[in-house]
């Protein structure tokens, strides 16, 4: 007998023994196919809800109490409600969900490719009759549009389709596009209809064309005209479609408008406004006649943030991450990352906030619950970002004849200084000991605040680690915040494996993280908090952070 | 201990059933000993558990093969109890959920994913041993890779697949000739990029299938994506 089998055998006994210990707290070890004994995980460890596609596309919180969310499964293409009030959480769904239809495509190779619009025609085939290739959609960012609705964002098939997130069926909207105007002109929209056609489709093209003059893309180059346009107009027709957000009866929609992905190449950053009225059935909408597209500060707008302020002011939040390069390394912010505020009455870009290259998060903005600072995680660094929301309570802000828009960076003695954590001072998350080398994993963060209590979680997608964050805010929103108390790091919890070999086939690649509003105990049983994983497969877990066992 | 063992494919007519091979030599001695050792315990066990030796057994998933989900129904010659719905992933068994058996055997675990790989899953009563379970594989087909973007200028496509393994083959749509295989790195890259203009240095087909096949075998649909500036390269 070999050694190594000696000490097997012994393994195995000591595993029955603990087998028959462990019965008393509800399961016991097993036996794996290659005669090895199985370890099994106990409700000690992170609950999960596993599913199909890795590197789930967004995770978000339905509206309601906060006890149910849904998260995007990306290959293939399914939005999968989840019920937060099971353990480990549970699909909403009581059917086998389906995929989306798909039609035979002539043109794209002849395979049946899917029809997520609804207009009977593959997607794919569609894109390729208005030039731009047999690209079906892939899925990106979801918004809640209502506890029944998920807006998601493709990109490929540039849209935002609607998704019921206990089926997984697409939801009709009526397609209702404005006749030619001094401010609108129905062929810049090559995907929507004719005027007065007002068709029943599932989703809303968010290719438009984009007209500026003296456009310069994020290498410096100049753009000229596209042929997709205007030829006599220099721009370029948006795409990669990102964050959706919902405020005054509008849809606003962010497209990152990348050229080039090798060369981190984007042209500017778009925010798309569509008019939402959800009083028909089905919701009925089109590009807003007067002001459709928003030319935005920077490069790389992915998420947007609906943010109401005290004084009842609804505005929009864009994160724009900066032009960022794919791959692992510490060069890969490649321009300045800004958040953009829009004034969602009169659509005006009225203030910018600059925060160097920070190389912000993709998913939406995390607000505390006293509307304070708005945190932000990082795309490629092992940081948070933040800002300070009183430097945008002034009602007047951005409808004076100033100049738009107005950069809060303190610049100007006239307005606030809406820096918090900025590029230059970030707000670091620690490293796990055991984690990968800087030059293995470029890591990104992403981080979400209670709506009833002053903390919060951030995930660390490299590391598998949620830091617990601590917030210390001042009682008056005319007190200055001071940089080093603000956030603290109460503890951090390791709930997957790091990103390195070893790690084999664990649970891993840790992105999204939610907070269940309400009291744990009292509100709901189970898990106060939930992060996304992306390997070895799409995962939605649950953990612990003030709830108790 | 042995599993009873199914692969169930989703229509259910691919059912078989086929018990594990028999261990060899000492080692399957003291696997013996062990066995009896867990025989002792599992009757131990009766005590607190008398119905706990009878097996539920899941129903055969009815549906398309490209379902994500299987709804987790069953019948249970022990009900009423409650169960545990395990998967096993060739090293561990992760519990999926809870229910109860209704008076008439019936279990419904309801709607479940159902991932790409180790679909293997297994009912016990809730304090159970899930290797006592009868496992079943369910088989699904691997979706298709989707193209996520294509630069024109260099060339590169960026692909994404069902899950982070494999290979992904790239093939002349017409003829059905391998032009290149690419590997699917498990690490962060969310995407996988295929340099056209590396990979078919001299041949240019008008269109490439791009399929994603899994270390078990496992082959996907293909990925059709048209080529532009086609005819063959002349060469270096």
């Amino acid at each position: 007998m070999e050694a190594s089998e000696r000490c097997g055998i012994l393994f195995a006994a000591v595993r029955v023994l603990a087998f028959a210990l462990s019965l008393s707290i509800g399961g016991c070890a097993g036996d794996a196919s290659d005669g090895e004994s199985p370890t099994i995980e106990f409700s000690n460890t992170s609950e999960c809800i596993r599913f199909d596609g890795g590197f789930p596309s967004d995770l978000v919180l339905l509206p309601g109490d906060g006890g149910e969310a849904a998260v995007g499964q990306v290959v293939p293409t399914a939005i999968l409600g989840l019920d937060l009030d099971r353990e480990p959480p549970r699909l909403l769904a009581r059917d086998t969900i389906p995929g989306f239809p798909a039609v035979p495509c002539a043109r794209c190779g002849g395979i049946a490719r899917v029809d997520s619009d609804s207009d009977g025609e593959a997607d794919a085939c569609r894109s390729d009759s208005e030039g731009f290739r047999c690209f079906s959609p892939v899925a990106g960012n979801l918004f809640a549009v209502d506890a029944t609705r998920i807006a998601l964002s493709t990109s490929g098939y540039e849209q935002v389709v609607f998704v019921d997130p206990r089926t997984n069926a697409l939801l009709q909207v009526e397609l209702d596009p404005a006749v030619a105007s001094a401010t609108f002109e129905p062929s810049d929209w090559p995907f929507w209809p004719a005027a007065g056609d007002r068709p029943v489709r599932t989703a809303i093209s968010t290719r438009a064309c984009v007209y500026d003059s003296g456009l310069s893309d994020s290498l410096g180059d100049p753009i000229g005209p596209s042929t997709s346009c205007d030829g006599t107009r220099a721009g370029f027709v948006s795409g990669f479609t990102a964050g959706v957000a919902r405020a005054r009866g509008r849809l606003f929609v962010a497209t990152s408008n990348l050229l080039r992905s090798s060369q981190a190449q984007f042209a500017p950053g778009t925010l798309l406004v569509f008019d939402y009225d959800d009083t028909s059935a089905p919701p009925r909408t089109r590009p807003d006649p007067d002001r459709s597209v928003i030319l935005l500060s920077g490069y790389n707008p992915t998420s947007v943030t609906a943010y109401r302020t005290l004084g009842g002011r609804d505005l929009l939040l864009v994160g724009l991450t900066g032009a960022i390069a794919l791959g692992t390394g510490s060069d890969l912010v490649r321009s300045d990352a800004s958040i953009d505020v829009i004034d969602a009455e009169t659509l005006d870009l009225i203030a910018t906030i600059p925060l160097g290259r920070a190389g912000l998060g993709f998913s939406e903005l995390a607000i505390d619950s006293t509307r304070r600072i708005a945190l932000a995680g990082a795309a490629t660094s092992r940081a948070l970002f933040g800002i300070d929301l009183a430097a945008l309570d002034d009602p007047a802000l951005g409808l004076g004849p100033e100049t738009l828009p107005i950069v809060l960076d303190g610049s100007d003695p006239d307005y606030p200084d809406a820096r918090l954590y900025s590029a230059s001072d970030p707000f670091v998350l620690p490293s796990r000991a055991d984690g990968p080398a800087p030059g293995e994993c470029t890591t990104q963060t992403s981080v979400s605040l209670s709506r009833d209590a002053a903390w919060g979680a951030t995930s660390d997608f490299c590391d598998g680690t949620i830091s617990v964050l601590a917030l210390s805010l001042p009682a008056s929103r005319a007190t200055s915040l001071d940089l080093d108390t603000v956030l603290r790091i109460e503890r951090v919890q390791k709930v997957a494996a790091p990103l390195v070999a070893e790690s084999g086939d664990r649970l891993r690649a840790i992105d999204r993280v939610l907070i269940r509003p309400g009291e744990p105990g009292i509100d709901f049983d189970g898990p106060d908090a939930y992060f996304s994983a992306g390997l070895p497969e799409g995962a939605v877990c649950g953990m612990r952070i003030n709830a108790l066992d | 201990m042995r599993h009873a063992y199914q692969r169930i494919g989703l229509t259910g007519t691919r059912e078989r059933s086929h018990a594990r091979p028999a261990r060899s030599g000492h080692r399957a001695r003291v696997r013996g000993i062990l066995g009896m050792l867990a025989i002792a315990l599992a009757i131990a066990d009766a005590s607190a558990s008398a119905s706990g030796s009878i097996r539920a057994v899941l129903d055969s998933p009815n549906g398309p093969l490209e379902a994500t989900t299987f709804r987790a129904t069953g019948f249970d010659p022990a009900a009423p109890r409650s169960l545990v719905l395990w998967r096993f992933d060739g090293e561990r068994y992760l519990r999926l959920a809870e229910t109860r058996s209704a008076s008439d055997a019936r279990f419904d675990f309801g709607l479940q994913p159902l991932p790409l790989a180790h679909t293997d899953y297994g009912v016990t009563g809730l304090d159970e041993s899930p290797k006592s379970s009868d496992l079943q594989a369910i088989e699904r087909r691997l979706p298709a890779p989707v193209v996520a973007t294509y630069d024109a200028e260099d060339d590169v496509l960026r692909v994404l697949t069902a899950r982070a393994e494999g290979e992904i083959y790239v093939s002349d749509a017409g003829t059905g000739r391998l032009l290149a295989r690419f590997a699917v790195d498990p690490t962060p890259g969310r995407t996988l990029a295929i340099d056209l203009a590396t990979a078919l240095p001299r041949i240019r087909p008008d269109a490439i299938a791009i399929e994603h096949v899994l270390p078990d075998g496992r082959r996907s649909t293909p990925e059709i994506w048209l080529l532009e500036g086609t005819n063959e390269r002349a060469p270096d």
